[in-house]
């Protein structure tokens, strides 16, 4: 029919092109931006929520094991007071070792430096500390040669060289002396008496058992049982009785 | 999917903000205050372990202790003293030195003086000091035998204060205050 071109029902042909629809996408920077954003949010979330959930269980097994260790810490209670105990036994057991004093060694550097014309007569010792000993005696002698003599002697001696004299007086004699190698006195002769001070470094005259042992570098292991009788050796009895030049003095 | 709308993308902006601010903040917050409790923890654990290593490694070697060894301690400083037998010792001590004992007595119980302190180690717990008296008399020989003698004893016998004198015998009158030792 003319003019109506368009009112067929037989589809036209068309030329192969189908014509696609041009909507524009707009994909700004922005966008990426905020999609990146929102996803790495979501990520960081769910790594941030389990890691947290991994410290938590991981801190909680740290709390078990400190809490079991120091349960085994209180239940060892005994065994912490028997160390303790054996350690306090010890360090007083070395404290008063290595502290001990010798008196005899005192009396022998007293023998020593003593020269023959002179007498103690009293002799007092006293150790107020361990750290403090000291020791006054009265000697008699016949001159001021002998006292001068007497304290250059005791001033060269190791264990007795803080030596002070005092109260040097002269008197006469009254009675004779009847000890053996004293000073040889009769009736009106004078006698020169002084009061000697001195005090002692206590390491200086350490116990005989205390020098033994730092000799024979050996831990000093007492061998009687306990309650025993003391010992009583013979060596002991030789060691320090050696006769000396002027051990009569005293 | 999500909208392309600037309101939308305002949005989601927000929310992401929102979720930093409101919950990946303070939890990172939170991990760093548990891996600092987890290191604290840790340490201390180390050193709680270390203390029971060392305990049993102590208690170990107390009890190596050959029972000699523990009898001749228990003898130097006993737990209790028995001045009974500190008096039976110093009397067959004279005795075997040949004294004239005069007197024989337990002064008094008590502790070591402040001044008495160590010169190594200033914690030494300080021990119990159990002083006796004992004069005699003796010659000189016997006095320093006796010294010698009491030097060598199994446990400590300190003569902290010595008075010796000259009798016109030539015999000495010797004072001595001797101290030893016990734990409690």
């Amino acid at each position: 029919m003319p003019g109506s071109r368009d009112t067929s029902f037989i589809p036209k042909h068309t030329t192969g092109k189908t014509e696609k629809s041009k909507i524009p996408r707009q994909l700004f920077l922005g966008t990426i931006l905020v999609r990146v954003l929102f996803f790495s949010v979501m990520i960081a979330t769910a790594g941030v929520f389990f890691y947290e959930r991994k410290l938590s269980q991981e801190l909680a097994v740290e709390i078990g094991s400190f809490r079991d260790a120091t349960k085994s810490f209180e239940a060892d209670e005994e065994k912490l007071q028997t160390v303790l105990a054996m350690d306090k036994k010890l360090a007083q057991a070395s404290d008063r070792f290595y502290n001990g004093i010798s008196v005899a060694s005192i009396l022998k550097a007293i023998e020593v430096s003593t020269i023959a014309t002179t007498r103690i007569e009293n002799l007092d010792i006293s150790r107020e500390s361990d750290l403090e000993l000291a020791l006054e005696a009265k000697i008699l002698t016949d001159s001021f040669d002998s006292v001068l003599f007497q304290r250059s002697i005791l001033e060269q001696s190791e264990t007795l060289k803080s030596v002070e004299l005092e109260d040097v007086s002269i008197s006469i004699a009254s009675q004779p002396s009847g000890t053996p190698g004293a000073i040889v006195r009769s009736s009106g002769s004078k006698e020169v008496s002084f009061s000697m001070l001195v005090d002692l470094d206590p390491t200086s005259v350490p116990a005989l058992t205390t020098a033994q042992s730092d000799e024979s570098d050996e831990i000093l292991i007492p061998v009687a049982p306990v309650n025993s009788e003391p010992v009583a050796s013979e060596e002991a009895s030789t060691e320090v009785t050696e006769p000396e030049a002027n051990q009569n003095n005293i | 999917m999500i909208g392309n709308s600037l309101l939308t993308q305002v949005g989601i902006a927000g929310l992401a903000i929102g979720i930093i601010v409101t919950y990946i903040q303070p939890t990172f917050t939170e991990i760093k205050n548990r891996q600092d409790e987890i290191t604290q923890t840790k340490e201390e654990l180390a050193k709680v372990n270390a203390v029971n290593q060392r305990l049993n490694l102590l208690y170990s070697s107390v009890n190596e202790i050959p029972q000699t060894d523990r009898l001749a301690l228990a003898t130097y400083i006993p737990d209790e003293l028995d001045e009974v037998k500190v008096l039976r010792d110093l009397s067959i001590i004279s005795g075997q030195a040949r004294l004239l004992v005069t007197n024989l007595k337990y002064s008094k119980t008590g502790s070591r003086s402040s001044g008495q302190t160590d010169t190594t180690n200033a914690t030494v717990p300080l021990p119990k000091v159990h002083s006796f008296d004992l004069s005699f008399t003796s010659p000189y020989e016997s006095l320093k035998e006796f010294l010698s003698l009491l030097e060598k004893n199994n446990y400590p016998l300190d003569i902290t204060e010595a008075s010796i004198a000259q009798e016109d015998s030539g015999q000495m009158d010797v004072v001595l205050k001797i101290n030893t030792y016990s734990v409690k």
